[in-house]
């Protein structure tokens, strides 16, 4: 007979007691031949008529189950033997056998022993992997994606490049398909893009630092773009394990050739919310970096379930580079007393120990404690509050100076858009839980003066300006003396038009003096680093309004 | 009606760490081809040649699609099929032939044969 030929399927599953996924492989089943195409197929072989093949496996077949289910083996000379065998429950002791054999049946069952003839036959058939030849891994080699899961559970087919899927800044997503891998992400890159909270788009490559895995399943991990985390997602766990050179940790893989595929490595990545603990062992770690943003990150070292080491740190940001704690894939065997986390821990390892990480929010206050990086305020000018967790503050919340008010105009978790007017200097708060947790003092704050006559009149300025003198009111030219402090600071380039029409602006630190032709009256505004600190008002005395200086 | 008879034995039952008893089919002799074939022949009044000659060419027909990765169905006697044991792999390089570590023919037995056997009756001696 020819030689058979069984093809046998590898998928990647996820072995649980492994804790990780591997190829695994089963028999590729074809289809079934039913009974008939068996008789037909034997009666072109044996030249017999169908109709004698199936009275004669009818009769057989009658005389093999007679046989078996009467407690004889039957053979079928170069095929097998069918055999029947029971299964039940041990009893106790003779009597319990008979007595409980009823019940303690389990199955009954007819196994089939393949001939040695047979047996023979199944060594020389030829198998075939499913991936041994046509579909050997080629990095150029189109890889499917079939789905791409957001993590809140909405599915979305295909992913295809150049197509946006909008995510939520903090999220995970899952793609399943086949052989995902670094080199089908690096060479059709798959762009996501972030809706961020103040409605703006960020695009974005897949990071490449999760993609070295060519599994049926690949979970990336998406955090807040930098300058958005809150405090709720900011550490997060980086944990490489098995790594032959662990200075590659989660830097870049792009030293590697992508024909060298990096085997038994694999990145886990987490984030830890407030109060949330991951724990690793020491022979699951080889390298672990810490990532935190406005945390106290308590990192602690345990051996059999003892804590022998805690170290606290609450800062903005930190980042911290564990020394490995494998070498390749043999766990580093330490004692007591031996130092396998570099500074500033210093901790000491058994071959028990584990890290725990715990992530807590800075001296248990709330959130939003400095969580306000900028504010920028003028009078009559819009006020803007950026931090993280503004949507817990309320109006009440905000201190102005007296006399001043402010109207929230927007408000959202990272930015409030307010109106402040009638502003004065003064003191400016923001207050949580009766706590200040932001404190301004509004030194800078816009005062309108009024030239009047071409002669300054300060009205409002408190600090800035007091005093100008302008000159020759047909022509409309004039010079206005600024007095205040550090005004020397100021150049030609902090004088912009806010409305009306000068020439000739120019400004003398030496002076104090801004010279210039007012062709309409308007305003000036004086900036310093961007920021307003006045705005000077050029208005007509004989007419009281803002026509144009030529018209008196 | 079938009757089979179910001998129970003590022996030591290693994951229970106790001696206990065990019950097992009796096995009676085994019935070889040819006294299949006859005792086919006589019930059916089939002549054992052409019997003969069935037995050997469907033999060779389930041999061909089974060792070919076929499922066969033998009527309302069951199923054959192949089945294969081997090792799990890292990644698609590392899978090949020498992962296979056994392959075997696994009978599946028909509804008909499971009737049969639910409607067994067993008899128990020590």
């Amino acid at each position: 007979m020819k030689k058979g030929k069984v093809i046998i399927d590898y998928d990647a599953r996820r072995i649980a007691f492994k804790d990780e996924t591997r190829l695994v492989g089963k028999a590729d089943r074809y289809t079934t031949i039913e009974y008939e195409d068996v008789v037909i197929k034997a009666a072109k072989a044996a030249a017999v008529p169908e109709s004698s093949i199936e009275m004669s496996m009818e009769a057989l077949f009658d005389a093999m189950t007679y046989f078996v289910l009467n407690g004889h083996s039957v053979q079928i000379p170069n095929l097998g033997t069918f055999s029947l065998v029971i299964s039940c429950k041990t009893s106790q002791n003779e009597s319990d056998f008979k007595q409980d054999f009823a019940e303690n049946l389990r199955r009954v069952s007819i196994r089939f022993r393949p001939d040695v003839g047979l047996k023979e036959m199944i060594a020389s058939t030829r198998v075939e992997t499913q991936y041994d030849e046509s579909l050997a891994y080629n990095p150029d080699a189109v890889v499917a994606i079939t789905s791409c899961v957001l993590s809140d559970g909405s599915r979305h087919y295909p992913l295809v490049e150049g197509r946006s899927y909008p995510v939520s800044p903090v999220t995970n997503i899952t793609f399943n398909g086949t052989r995902l891998s670094k080199a089908y992400l690096g060479a059709q890159p798959v762009t996501l893009t972030y809706l961020k909270d103040d409605g703006t788009e960020v695009t974005a490559l897949l990071p490449t630092t999760a993609v070295n895995m060519r599994y049926s399943q690949l979970i990336v991990s998406f955090y807040k773009v930098k300058e958005l985390i809150p405090s709720a997602f900011a550490i997060k766990a980086i944990v490489v394990k098995d790594v032959n050179d662990v200075t590659i940790l989660s830097k870049t893989f792009g030293n590697i050739p992508q024909t060298a595929y990096i085997s038994a490595i694999s990145v886990d990545e987490k984030p830890v919310a407030p109060g949330d603990t991951v724990k690793y062992t020491a022979g699951m770690v080889a390298k672990m970096k810490l990532i935190g943003f406005k945390f106290n990150l308590v990192a602690s070292v345990e051996i059999g379930g003892q804590e022998i080491e805690t170290k606290e740190i609450g800062v903005d940001r930190i980042q911290l580079d564990y020394a490995p704690l494998t070498t390749g894939n043999t766990p580093v065997q330490l004692t007591d007393g031996e130092s396998a986390i570099g500074d500033p821990y210093n901790m000491s390892f058994g071959d028990v120990a584990s890290v725990v990480v715990t992530a807590v929010t800075a001296n248990g206050d709330p959130l939003v404690n400095g969580g306000v990086t900028s504010i920028t305020a003028g009078n009559s000018y819009p006020l803007q509050v950026t931090g993280t967790g503004l949507d817990m503050l309320e109006a009440e919340d905000f201190v102005v100076p007296e006399g001043a008010q402010l109207t929230i105009v927007s408000q959202s978790a990272t930015m409030i858009q307010a109106t402040m007017t009638n502003a004065q200097a003064g003191t400016f708060k923001i207050q949580y839980n009766d706590a200040d947790i932001f404190t301004a003092s509004l030194v800078a704050v816009t005062a309108d003066i009024t030239v009047t006559g071409y002669k300054l009149s300060a009205e409002g300025a408190t600090q800035a300006l007091a005093t100008a003198i302008a000159s020759d009111q047909n022509s409309g030219s004039f010079s206005v003396i600024l007095v205040g402090e550090n005004l020397d600071d100021l150049t030609t380039a902090s004088f912009s038009i806010v409305d009306g029409s000068f020439s000739g602006l120019a400004y003398n630190p030496a002076t104090a003096t801004i010279a210039g032709t007012c062709i309409s009256t308007g305003h000036l505004r004086i900036a310093d680093n961007s920021t307003t600190i006045a705005t000077l008002s050029v208005t007509r005395e004989s007419s009281g309004g803002d026509a144009p200086l030529d018209e008196g | 009606m079938s009757k089979i008879k179910v001998k129970g034995k003590m022996q030591r039952v290693a994951v229970m760490n106790s001696n206990r008893v065990v019950g097992r089919a009796v096995r009676y002799s085994t019935v070889k081809g040819d006294q299949l074939v006859s005792y086919a022949s006589q019930s059916s009044h089939i002549p054992e040649s052409t019997l003969r000659a069935c037995t050997l060419a469907m033999r060779e027909a389930i041999s061909y699609f089974v060792l070919n990765g076929h499922h066969v169905n033998l009527g309302k006697f069951g199923y054959l099929g192949v089945h294969s044991k081997q090792l799990s792999a890292v990644d698609y390089e590392q899978v090949n032939a020498s992962l296979v570590k056994s392959m075997t023919i696994g009978y599946t037995p028909s509804v008909e044969i499971k009737q049969a056997l639910a409607s067994v009756k067993f008899e128990t001696e020590v």
